[in-house]
């Protein structure tokens, strides 16, 4: 009989010993599923799982960005979405809306953390809403304006004089310019249908704005005049034959890659992919003109904790660890990701790098598209109105007042169907 | 008696197991077919984002389809336009190649295996490669520019997005022909060889004698043509993505968008009951019209 006892206790306590020292799981999804991005990602997962004080253990889901957002989206309609996970920067507050994830002010004030201080504020006021903060800002990025320093040569132009107005970008660009002899584009100086370049970034360019007292407005008259500059500049170059020159362009290969296009807006990070890709291309980078005021577009990812969770504190704590000097530095030195914390963004060798300088400057003055509620996709209508008066030849107030007519019924819709 | 007895014993014996082994099938049809079939009605009378309870709405959302969405309506029209252009398109180009295969009297085998392929190739690679056809410098165009012909945009179009589906579409009518050429097998041939003696020509046979006995296959295909093509989405899903300026978004597309994009799942809900309330009637007008064409046994 002894020896059951002594079974009995023994068991007992190693259960004991194990559930004392038994460590919180919670879940991460996020879209790093491969190369460097990943093996930073475990690194950094394996270094918080061993070195946090307050036993978490995070196991992570690494799925790849197009199939990320189908997944989320399921598993959050059946409740079963991780505990923190990436999402888009552009909308957090429809998801707060919702009341799917977790008010993190609490998480930040007890750090002391002075948030406002620490992120950069564009992206940080993304994830505010109603006065509190629904995310953290982990990942942004700037459009720039990248030309090919050979091109500008064989062209006449100063290599390293490149354009700052828009007037000096066609300037430029009419010189590049090159055609086929059956008249179409050979080698494009610009091509504001290419790449990263937006009307909206046209538009804050000339000093326009989206928002009218807090409200979405699409046609008003900056706009309207943004939009019948746009249209003529587009016309100038002839529709059909940017058409033609981009869906050459389609299938994995790049016009700016190839040296087929003298300047192009990107994302801050494809200098990377230039010298990757095409290391012989002699590329340089600055701001992308402006008519009248210095602008560009940003995006970007947050990192989200979600409501339902029974592990909030915890999930949050790992969302801090991520957003922290030191992961954010590790981020933006291997990935060459724009970090939102300052700090890091910040770090003085990175700030030698002069297209990393470049970036986190852009970063001053850029902006997210506005966000709005009762119409998240409002810029949709914006961007088919665009194409209307582009492709279709519409009159451009006609085309922008349809517009704005369609996110007004959108507005409604919300309205009718949230009371 | 006994005997009796022990027959309706083994009868109920057997069905028990009918059942037994029909009963996998039957639960999936109650839970996955039926149940969120009727579910989706419900919900296309609430809101619901997917995360919280649906809340009920009344009629608000069909009222917002019929008052407040003229993007839906376009959406219809696409896909009736898709609908007759391929459906149509389909069999009467599927009816040509059957009859001609038929008449073949070498190589039918080999032709009728060529023509069917496509049908069992997987889709979404087959797609990516009529991307390249339709690209404006793609073999299509590279081809029609060899007779002189400017070609158009094709999928970068608006106007010739859905002529291009619509024209990918043919690549299926191997299905069809298979069919049509089994319903000509069975076509008797004394009526052929009565025909010959009365000294009818090949015109005469045909649309006295082959259309006429083909009938009730052109109508199943019209109609099993016609459920299927109004449920179009792979296409613009994968090729389009519903543009340009949404000039190939259809309705299932919209559905897809509207539920899993913007997580309006009650809204998406009431649009396909209105589908398949529009595609009722259809279907019985597709009947009616066609009995009248067509003589039926």
């Amino acid at each position: 009989m002894k020896w059951v006892l002594k079974l009995l206790v023994g068991s007992l306590v190693v259960l004991l010993v194990t559930l004392s020292f038994a460590s919180t799981r919670i879940t991460f999804w996020h879209m790093y599923d491969s190369g460097p991005g990943k093996e930073l990602m475990d690194e950094i997962i394996k270094e918080f799982n061993e070195t946090n004080e307050l036993g978490i253990e995070v196991k992570a889901l690494a799925i790849s960005f197009w199939d990320y957002w189908d997944k989320l989206g399921v598993a959050m309609a059946a409740g079963e979405e991780p505990d923190v996970f990436m999402h888009d920067l552009g909308n957090v507050p429809s998801r707060a809306y919702k009341g799917i994830i977790a008010d993190l002010t609490p998480y930040i004030e007890a750090r002391g953390m002075d948030a406002d201080k620490l992120f950069f504020e564009v992206p940080f006021s993304m994830c505010k809403w109603e006065g509190k903060v629904y995310a953290l800002p982990f990942e942004t990025d700037v459009r720039l304006l990248y030309y090919n320093k050979d091109l500008f040569k064989l062209a006449g132009l100063d290599p390293e004089r490149p354009p700052k107005t828009w007037k000096e970008l066609w300037e430029y660009a009419d010189k590049i310019t090159k055609k086929t002899a059956e008249g179409e584009y050979d080698i494009l100086g610009f091509n504001p249908l290419y790449g990263q370049s937006y009307f909206w970034i046209y538009v804050w360019g000339i000093g326009g704005t989206f928002l009218e007292n807090g409200k979405i407005k699409v046609n008003n008259p900056s706009i309207i005049r943004a939009l019948e500059e746009w249209v003529a500049m587009l016309k100038k170059l002839g529709i059909k034959k940017l058409q033609n020159f981009n869906a050459k362009y389609g299938w994995g290969s790049d016009a700016f890659l190839s040296g087929k296009l003298g300047m192009v807006i990107q994302v801050g990070q494809y200098g990377s992919t230039i010298r990757t890709f095409a290391p012989n291309v002699n590329y340089g980078v600055t701001y992308i003109p402006y008519p009248a005021r210095k602008a560009t577009w940003s995006n970007g990812f947050s990192l989200e904790v979600s409501s339902r969770s029974e592990h909030r504190k915890e999930a949050a704590e790992f969302a801090l660890y991520l957003v922290s000097k030191e992961v954010q530095l590790l981020f933006a030195q291997k990935l060459n990701s724009l970090v939102c914390n300052k700090e890091a963004a910040f770090d003085p060798t990175l700030m030698q790098n002069p297209e990393w300088k470049l970036q986190v400057n852009a970063l001053q003055y850029s902006r997210f598209r506005p966000f709005v509620l009762e119409a998240p996709t409002w810029y949709e209508e914006l961007q088919k109105a665009v194409d209307e008066a582009v492709l279709k030849g519409k009159d451009v107030k006609r085309a922008l007042d349809d517009a704005q007519k369609r996110i007004e019924a959108e507005i409604l819709r919300f309205k009718m169907t949230n009371k | 008696m006994a005997e009796r007895q022990h027959r309706k014993l083994l009868k109920h014996k057997q069905n028990t197991v009918g059942y037994l082994f029909a009963f996998p099938w039957i639960v999936n049809l109650l839970v996955f077919v039926l149940f969120p079939i009727a579910f989706s009605a419900y919900l296309s009378f609430t809101r619901y984002d997917g995360v919280n309870p649906p809340k009920w709405l009344g009629l608000t959302n069909y009222k917002i389809m019929f008052s407040l969405d003229p993007s839906f309506w376009k959406a219809f029209g696409n896909t009736l336009y898709y609908m007759f252009g391929s459906v149509f398109l389909k069999v009467f180009i599927s009816l040509i190649l059957a009859v001609i295969l038929n008449n073949a009297r070498k190589g039918m085998g080999v032709f009728r295996t060529i023509f069917f392929l496509p049908v069992v190739l997987p889709v979404v690679p087959v797609m990516f490669l009529w991307m390249m056809l339709f690209n404006p410098n793609g073999l299509i165009n590279r081809f029609l520019a060899f007779f002189g012909i400017p070609g158009p945009l094709w999928l970068n179009s608006p106007a010739w997005s859905k002529p291009a589906l619509i024209m990918m579409s043919l690549w299926g009518v191997g299905g069809i022909i298979v069919i049509f050429l089994a319903a000509l097998q069975d076509i008797p041939r004394n009526l052929y060889e009565a025909a010959q003696l009365d000294g009818a020509n090949s015109v005469h046979i045909f649309f006295r004698i082959t259309l006429p006995m083909l009938s009730p296959v052109i109508l199943f295909c019209i109609v099993t043509g016609f459920i299927s093509a109004s449920q179009v989405f792979a296409e613009a899903y994968i090729m389009t993505g519903g543009g340009p300026l949404e000039s190939t978004t259809f309705v299932n597309l919209k559905i897809y968008l509207l539920a899993f994009k913007q997580g309006d799942m009650g809204y998406a809900s009431a649009m396909a009951w209105f589908m398949f309330l529009i595609m009722v009637p259809l279907t019985i007008v597709v009947f009616r019209v066609f009995r009248k064409w067509l003589t039926i046994d």
